[in-house]
């Protein structure tokens, strides 16, 4: 009877915690660009190019960028949401390489990044990145639009950007901004990043920054750092091991391969961190 | 002098050429709202060359400065829904304020023109040379080289992080989840080309209806014909050990074969390959229940609580075949086939103490076992995997002719029992999807036949008084024939609404048994014990399953409602019983996320169950040399209820995961179980008709941490468990009341990068209270140490103690165990070199405590002693 009781009790002091629940950006969108996104994974090896298309969705008070990929999956788990039908175009879809998205809250000025460790979606907000732009006469067409060439460094690395003035959006791809247009093309000077214009598109589709699949967890920037690290440093301690025991001899040869391939991927595109 | 000059003459320069100019300003709409994330560009005239630009901040207001001697600018204001602004203004510091008039803004669109997202269809071809190393030699070192792919140690597969669901070779799955047996020894030269296929569905069916987010890969071969496999070879010393595998493969489009020879005497049963079973196979089985059922045994030793290869003192030899061939109209068909034979040997003796409400009688039971299993398996499968079709239907035959010979040293008297039991078995598994109206309908039909033909022989004889009229006498036997028929058909089929799904199935079940027995003794070939029991139940079942999921809710309701018949008739003895039941058992289960960290979890479940026909039978059975049973009473019937609720909490920010479940059970029971035990430890089991209640309570936590500064991860555990019960011991009805505690601790630390410690540390205490009065607590210890050194990639080195400790009915027992592996990879031949020193202190028995419900034995059994083995692994 007792214990009955004191589970009550537990049951009752935690509904509390119920009130908690995070607001999250939601409006019409006005535009969806999608960027093709170039990655060199290993800093020496040019054949570990990988690509994956990037969609930039954009408000009045709000951008999104994710993963295409990512994003079909979960327009597709919303769709069954409603009509409780398969699509049919399932064939169509692979699985997300890149799993980081960036919010930029363009009334807050501020910027929310989410990251997958494991199976849960971390996320920090901080100040909109604010790059130093060296603007440049020269101009070039991509995809039909007349575009003007600035630079910048960010991170570690030199980028070369193109932006079109004709479209008056001061936003880009990943952490990019503040030009007096929307970014067009960017690469590095190195050549193992890039991110390129495939699409524009206009739209008024309503859009829910809230990811339906995957839970995400919010934290300051401190403790996203300490995860990320954590999750380098011993990638099973991210899991939650309650009810299953795994033998320690597997964890560890899973983990080795798990940091053997994080040791691979030692090209990231922010070398050095950034001050926030 | 020089300096000054220069600086003075720059100053001039740039006083000259560059004055600086600041334009401020301010955007607004026509209803004085402000603009933000405006572009406000100064170019010069005539030109798109910007000069400098700003982005308008939420106020709408915006500041530019200029270093230019133009004297004219052009302004440009763009700002996305606003018609742009563009006004020739002079090169001077001033105040620019705008309203801009609102205009719809669409941009040129520019869509991809081929979109990159759709693939041919959703494969992924990897060419195999591209990804081969030098030292890669099997398919599994190349598939780990794939972007994607990761093959984890234990050999399963890994697509984004996520199992596979099939392994194919050339399109066929001949070895279903054991596909790390080709995946690990089919060298990658035989292989043209690798294939993940996402998002798969594996009955072609169900494709874009049910949705798959596993993927599975098929193996390209580049020749029609491909012959492999592997060995394992293995020997060592006190006595004379051997453990050999040899695994010969064949892989063409049409046809494929694996098979399997594995023999060892080093305690490794490899008998439990053979045991692959899903969760849902598990539970078909027990509705089936018509595994094999031992009716007779010999007076066991109960095996310690602790890793098999300890004690296990096995001669075993295992050989499977898998054969799989394609046929005409895209039928499969897939015979396995395996057999197995094994001698076992157990060494050891038990003290028995029953308690009985007045006294304690004590037996003490010198014993050698040995255990001679020979067993046959086949499976004949016939598939066809189509978009229109499924159907898949399996035969199969189980044969089992185990021998068990058992020699126990009662006191001074010997005695021999030799067990024979047999068991076959012939079933069909048709499984088929069709389509009903807009679902896709599940069809399943299972019928086996059976036959239990056992016998037990026990020299000299025992119950002198019931079957010999108090005279001693040389032999009794026991024989039994069971036969059964059952049958089980289910129709069903699942559809969405909402939020919900609703799984509908409609089935009928028949069992069909006949029992026969009689107990025959040396001296009296008149016989009084007979069974000739003839069984039917029968069982017509609606069930509807029902899902709702919602934001942080899930619920599932399950609502069976069952209609049972159960009819029992042994004519000679002139009894019979019909039983009709009709039961609602319903069960409920509710989680709910309170926040990304916290969820609870409840569940409700009301249950019916009933008893088999190993517990009815009129007449008595000789179960074993000391138990005599008869079971004269109505069917028993069980009815339970329990609910059970938990609470977890998983922050991996803080690496932090905590669980508490607590469950409750209560049963209530129509019969009560006599057991009537004799001055000579010899026990009858009778059972009356008296209705009882068994309550059970379980309460589970359990805590982990990680603490990454000193790589340490720290897990918790405690259960307690508690049973109250009745039990009738010599005619006197007795309330027990059995407790349980646990806990468990464990920690796990890397040293270094090679270099890790393990420590576990498990504390049991036992308690059982009859008539209010405690007997003795049992305390058992468990401590666990291993080091697992990794000197380089190549070579693994662990050193595994195990120390267990308990308070036995007089003295404290201590025992010790020690082994010693080392493994070296020679990667280039793909060659595994083991060397394992098991039980380096050559502890020799083990004493084991079980408690149940009326009495405490303890058991000396004779370990494996101290032994060296050495392996060798390769391909042939």
């Amino acid at each position: 009877m007792k214990i009955k009781f004191s589970i009550i009790v537990l049951l009752c002091l935690f509904t509390s915690s119920l009130l908690f629940s995070q607001s999250n950006l939601k409006d019409s969108l006005r535009h969806e660009v999608i960027y093709k996104y170039s990655y060199q994974e290993n800093d020496k090896d040019t054949t570990s190019l990988k690509t994956e298309d990037m969609i930039l969705k954009i408000s009045k008070d709000f951008s999104y960028y994710v993963s295409l990929n990512s994003m079909r999956i979960r327009e597709m788990s919303e769709a069954f949401e409603k009509t409780k039908k398969m699509p049919t175009n399932l064939n169509s879809i692979s699985r997300a390489k890149i799993h980081h998205t960036i919010l930029k809250n363009y009334v807050k000025n501020e910027m929310t990044f989410s990251n997958m460790f494991g199976m849960n979606y971390f996320s920090y907000s901080k100040k909109i990145d604010s790059f130093k732009w060296v603007l440049n006469d020269e101009k070039k067409d991509i995809i039909g639009y007349s575009c003007q060439k600035a630079t910048t460094s960010f991170a570690g690395r030199d980028y070369t950007a193109w932006y079109a003035v004709d479209i008056p959006i001061s936003d880009g791809p990943y952490k990019f901004n503040g030009l007096p247009g929307l970014i067009f093309l960017i690469y590095d000077t190195k050549k193992q990043y890039s991110f390129e214009i495939i699409s524009i598109k206009n739209t008024n589709a309503f859009f829910d920054t809230k990811d339906p699949i995957y839970s995400n967890i919010v934290t300051s920037y401190d403790e996203y750092k300490t995860i990320e690290n954590k999750f380098i440093k011993k990638p099973s301690s991210m899991m939650n091991t309650s009810g299953i025991q795994l033998p320690k001899e597997l964890l560890d040869k899973a983990d080795r391969r798990a940091k053997e391939k994080l040791k691979y991927e030692n090209n990231p595109l922010e070398l050095n961190e950034d001050d926030k | 002098m020089k300096q000054i000059l220069t600086l003075y003459f720059v100053f001039f320069i740039y006083i000259c050429c560059f004055s600086q100019t600041k334009i401020i300003g301010n955007l607004k709409t026509v209803n004085d709202k402000a603009i933000s994330g405006a572009s406000i560009t100064i170019t010069e005239l005539q030109t798109d060359n910007i000069l400098n630009y700003a982005i308008s901040d939420n106020n709408g207001s915006f500041s530019i400065s200029l270093n230019s001697k133009i004297e004219h600018l052009q302004i440009n204001i763009r700002s996305m829904g606003f018609r742009t602004v563009v006004k020739i203004i002079d090169n001077k510091i001033q105040t620019l304020n705008f309203i801009l008039k609102e205009e719809r803004t669409e941009l040129k669109e520019v869509l991809i023109k081929n979109n990159p997202i759709t693939r041919k269809g959703d494969t992924i071809n990897y060419s195999v040379n591209a990804f081969t190393k030098q030292e890669d030699r099997t398919i599994a070192d190349v598939l780990k080289n794939m972007p994607g792919i990761e093959v984890l140690s234990d050999g399963k597969i890994l697509y984004q992080g996520k199992p596979i669901n099939k392994y194919y070779i050339e399109g066929l799955d001949l070895l279903e989840g054991k596909y790390n047996l080709a995946n690990s020894n089919l060298p990658h030269k035989e292989v043209v080309k690798v294939q993940v296929l996402e998002n798969h569905q594996p009955i072609k069916l169900l494709d874009s209806l049910v949705y798959s987010d596993q993927a599975a890969i098929n193996i390209k071969l580049k020749n029609s014909l491909t012959f492999t496999g592997q060995a394992k070879v293995g020997s060592g010393i006190s006595p004379l050990l051997w453990n050999t595998n040899v695994t010969p493969m064949l892989f063409s489009k049409k046809r494929q074969m694996l098979s399997s020879y594995q023999t060892n005497n080093t305690g490794n049963n490899v008998a439990k390959q053979l045991k692959k079973l899903t969760i849902d196979e598990l539970l078909e089985q027990f509705e089936r229940n018509d595994e094999k059922q031992d009716w007779l045994s010999i007076q066991q030793l109960t095996v310690p609580n602790f890793s098999e290869q300890r004690w296990l003192d096995n001669n075993i030899h295992l050989i499977t075949t898998n054969y799989l061939q394609k046929l005409k109209n895209d039928y499969e068909l897939r015979l396995n086939m395996s057999y197995l034979n094994d001698y076992q040997q157990q060494n050891g003796f038990t003290n028995t103490q029953f308690f009985t409400a007045n006294d304690t009688i004590v037996l003490f039971e010198n014993k050698y076992n040995q255990l001679y299993t020979s067993t046959l398996e086949t499976n004949l499968t016939l598939q066809k995997n189509t978009d229109k079709n499924f159907l898949k239907n399996s035969l199969q035959f189980q044969g089992f002719w185990d021998i068990q010979r058992g020699n126990v040293q009662l006191n001074t008297a010997n005695i021999t029992q030799n067990l024979s039991n047999r068991y076959f078995k012939l079933s069909n598994n048709l499984k088929t999807l069709f389509p009903l109206g807009k679902q896709i309908a599940t069809l399943n039909s299972y019928v086996s036949l059976n036959k239990t033909p056992q016998s037990l022989v026990v020299n000299p004889g025992q119950f002198n008084d019931l079957l010999n009229n108090g005279n001693n006498y040389n032999q009794v036997t026991q024989n039994i024939d069971l036969q059964t028929f059952y049958t089980n058909n289910s129709l069903g089929f699942t559809k969405g609404w909402k939020q919900f799904s609703f799984s509908p199935k409609l089935g009928i079940q028949f069992e069909k048994q006949n029992l026969e027995s009689n107990i025959l003794t040396s001296e009296n070939t008149f016989n009084n014990f007979e069974n000739n029991l003839a069984w039917t139940r029968s069982k017509l079942y609606f069930k509807l399953q029902t899902q709702y999921e919602k934001d942080k809710w899930r619920m599932e309701l399950t609502t069976p409602i069952n209609l049972h018949n159960y009819q029992l008739e042994d004519k000679p003895l002139q009894r019979e019983q019909n039983l009709n039941r009709v039961n609602f058992e319903p069960r409920l289960s509710l989680n709910y996320d309170l926040t990304s960290f916290w969820r609870i979890g409840t569940s409700a479940n009301i249950g019916n169950q009933f008893g088999t026909i190993n517990q009815v039978h009129y007449n008595y059975i000789l179960q074993n040399y000391r138990s005599l049973q008869r079971i004269d009473t109505p069917l028993p019937e069980m009815k339970n209820l329990g609910y059970s609720a938990s609470l977890g909490y998983r922050n991996p920010i803080k690496s932090l995961f905590f669980s508490v479940i607590y469950s409750n059970t209560t049963t209530e029971n129509n019969l009560l179980y006599n057991n009537q035990i004799l001055d000579n430890g010899t026990m009858e089991l009778q059972a009356i008709k008296q209705d009882n209640m068994r309550y059970s309570h379980n309460i589970m936590t359990r805590a982990s941490k990680y603490f990454s500064d000193f790589d340490t991860s720290f897990t918790l555990s405690a259960n307690y468990s508690l049973q109250d019960f009745k039990q009738i011991l010599n005619s006197d009805i007795t309330d027990i009341s059995n407790q349980n505690w646990r806990f468990n601790g464990k920690l796990d630390t890397d040293i270094t990068d090679w270099l890790n410690t393990e420590l576990e540390s498990v504390f049991q205490f036992s308690n059982s209270e009859i008539k209010g009065q405690n007997n003795q607590t049992i305390t058992q210890q468990f401590h666990k140490f291993n080091i697992n050194i990794y000197p380089k990639e190549n070579q693994y080195i662990a050193l595994k103690s195990e120390y267990v400790k308990m308070n036995l009915f007089s003295e404290n027992v201590k025992n010790l165990f020690s082994d010693l592996v080392y493994r070296y990879t020679w990667k280039k031949k793909n060659l595994d070199f083991e060397l394992e020193w098991s039980n380096i202190f050559n502890t020799k028995n083990y004493r084991t405590v079980n408690i149940d419900d009326f009495s405490y034995i303890e058991t000396n059994f004779s370990l494996r002693p101290s032994q060296v083995l050495f392996k060798v692994r390769f391909s042939l």
